[in-house]
């Protein structure tokens, strides 16, 4: 029991991440990007080469096996991600791409990404994934220090990018950003330029993901392309929009209250208890993605706002019409 | 020059069954503009429906029946559950594809739990799976029905479209819905009326889909989903015709490229060509570069 809830704790931090860095690109920026979940894997993925040894020819074939360090993988593997992230965004965020293209544009290099990793076994292994990935502590270690050793890697990892992306919106540059996010044609108008705003929230919300990827894959200790579906994306936008599009904190508190609790706690243990619930083992998986996505609409129908509203700061209503932001100041900043 | 023509027919079956995924998709969103990441699960509802029918009968037209009804009740199911309660309450498009991909994920769910994670699949007599020549190309008597079905699906949705009161209504609501209201027309029973037949449509390609590739699980329409938006974007969202004109290509371009070059890799060509035309020509290949929405 301890040690489930020590597990719980780690993939609710994990969530935390993944909803942060989506919570720069959509609640901050208004960008839905469907190919969020991509940058996750690839991150999963180099750490996992770095970290290995090299691959055992019949049996498994991927790049590398540089055998480092973890933090070196680590940081290895957000700055794969941020250089692919920035290449793929060139392309795709460049164009005057409007927001439901935008969703497809990213869904369809995401899924040919994942193809392309799938079918082709000399990067990473193929449709099998990578797998035996050692956790990064001692070997002596219990199971009990190891799952509090990764709490407490997690909690670093969730706290510096909640550092990271409070800094971000409270600055003049995520000021713009909101700018962007509530009327582009505005922002341009003062001389914002959008296109660089949004390459560059693209890319951190990459580097961001691979991070959490990258812890995922020491935790879990195996990545294939199975992991690696629409439906991540989607549970990291429910905690960004039932904690409150755009503010970080809300974002925080509803992956813990989401995935910690709800998902990975309450519905784990109450749904075997049911009757005749024990037939179909895969039940527990479908019940969690049927109840996250309830929830959400839920949230959208009756509280689009989310749990935890952006708090807006308003400049004098003088002209009586739609309330005013502090948009006229982001340029200047 | 054979295998090409063999090639080019496997495209026009594959043609065909996109077509009606991507019609309907069209269709729907000339009325409701909404990229519906459901859509996917109209196609497998139907095949589901297919697949549980056989039960009752091996008669394929019935089961096919079976798969379309299936598909026109989750298309109405959404509309009344989903895209009209939300399209009242949210404005912004991103919040509706949200509720449509959430949807999507609820009813893919839904399906894996009342029919198993196992594969299942939609049997099909041998003997008419049997290929031979027709002209230059190899088709089954599968194909060759499966091509008629699109073909009068078609010829029935041009004929409700242009000679009966509804498709009037319905190309009204299409063209400028503020006005077609101004004009009187029920425009709430023209959408729920244009959800059914998308339903339809998307049932029936989905009983297509499952006939031809064997084994299928509950991801059958979602892994569809990208062709279908390929076909309909290529040829212009929203515009009935152009759609057809998308699957052709889609088909064919994908069929084309396995017989020369890697057929493991025929529907990321699909999905290249899709990326390619979002990004220089947005607003599809044919037709006035207006906004499409």
């Amino acid at each position: 029991m301890l040690l489930y809830s020590l597990t719980a704790a780690v993939f609710a931090g994990l969530e935390i991440m993944l909803a942060l860095g989506l919570n720069l690109q959509y609640g901050l920026t208004g960008m839905f990007n469907l190919s969020y979940i991509m940058y996750m894997a690839f991150g999963a993925y180099m750490t996992a080469v770095l970290v290995l040894p090299p691959a055992k020819a019949p049996f498994s074939f991927y790049i590398l096996g540089s055998q480092l360090p973890f933090p070196v993988a680590l940081l290895g593997a957000m700055l794969v991600a941020g250089v692919v992230a920035a290449l793929v965004g060139v392309i795709i965020v460049g164009r005057r791409v409007r927001a439901e293209y935008f969703l497809i544009v990213s869904l369809v290099i995401a899924s040919e990404a994942a193809q392309l990793i799938a079918q082709d076994r000399s990067l990473f292994n193929g449709f099998d994934g990578l797998f035996g990935v050692a956790a990064p502590f001692p070997q002596n270690f219990t199971s009990l220090e190891t799952g509090l050793a990764f709490v407490a890697l997690v909690v670093v990892g969730a706290g510096a990018t909640l550092l990271v992306a409070e800094v971000i919106r409270r600055s003049g540059y995520g000021r713009m950003l909101r700018a962007i996010r509530d009327d582009e044609v505005a922002a341009l108008a003062f001389g914002v330029n959008v296109f660089r705003a949004r390459l560059t929230i693209y890319v951190v919300g990459a580097v961001i993901a691979a991070a959490a990827g990258s812890i995922t894959m020491v935790y879990v200790g195996a990545f294939s392309t199975a992991g690696w579906t629409v439906g991540e994306t989607i549970l990291a936008l429910t905690c960004v929009i039932a904690g409150g599009s755009g503010n970080n904190w809300g974002t925080t508190i509803a992956s813990v209250l989401l995935v910690g609790l709800i998902i990975d706690i309450v519905m784990q243990l109450l749904i075997p208890l049911l009757p005749g619930m024990g037939a179909n083992p895969s039940i527990v998986a479908l019940s969690q993605v049927i109840v996250a996505n309830l929830l959400l609409l839920a949230v959208l129908r009756w509280r689009p706002q989310g749990l935890f509203p952006e708090r807006v700061r308003r400049m004098a209503n003088v002209a009586g019409g739609a309330p005013m932001d502090e948009r006229g100041r982001g340029s200047q900043s | 020059m054979l295998g090409f023509a063999h090639a080019l027919g496997f495209g026009l079956v594959t043609s065909a069954i996109v077509g009606l995924s991507a019609v309907a998709l069209s269709l729907q969103f000339s009325v409701v503009p909404i990229p519906n990441f459901t859509h996917g699960e109209f196609l497998t509802i139907g095949a589901y429906a297919a697949f549980a029918f056989q039960t009752v009968t091996n008669n394929l037209i019935l089961d096919a029946l079976a798969g379309v009804a299936a598909g026109t009740l989750l298309a109405l199911c959404l509309n009344w559950s989903l895209i009209r309660p939300f399209s009242r309450i949210a404005k912004n498009v991103v919040v509706l594809v949200v509720v449509t991909a959430a949807g999507s994920q609820i009813i893919e769910s839904l399906i894996a739990m009342v029919f198993g994670a196992n594969d299942v699949n939609v049997q099909v007599p041998p003997n008419v799976q049997i290929a031979h020549s027709w002209g230059p190309f190899l088709w089954t008597n599968l194909d060759v029905v499966i091509m008629i079905a699109a073909v009068l699906a078609m010829a029935i949705l041009h004929y409700l479209l242009h000679y009966t009161t509804f498709g009037r209504c319905q190309r009204a609501v299409a063209d400028d819905q503020s006005l077609a209201l101004a004009a009187g027309i029920n425009v709430d029973r023209v959408i729920v009326l244009t959800w059914g037949i998308t339903g339809a449509l998307a049932g029936l390609a989905g009983v297509a889909l499952a006939s031809t590739v064997g084994s299928f699980n509950n991801l059958l329409g979602f892994n569809f989903l990208l062709l279908t938006f390929a076909a309909a974007i290529i040829g212009g969202i929203g515009r009935v015709y152009a759609a057809i004109a998308g699957a052709l290509i889609i088909g064919c371009a994908t069929e084309i490229f396995g017989y020369y070059g890697n057929s493991s890799y025929k529907i990321e060509f699909a999905l290249v060509l899709l990326l390619l035309a979002l990004l220089l020509r947005p607003r599809g290949l044919f037709g006035p570069q207006r906004v499409a929405v």
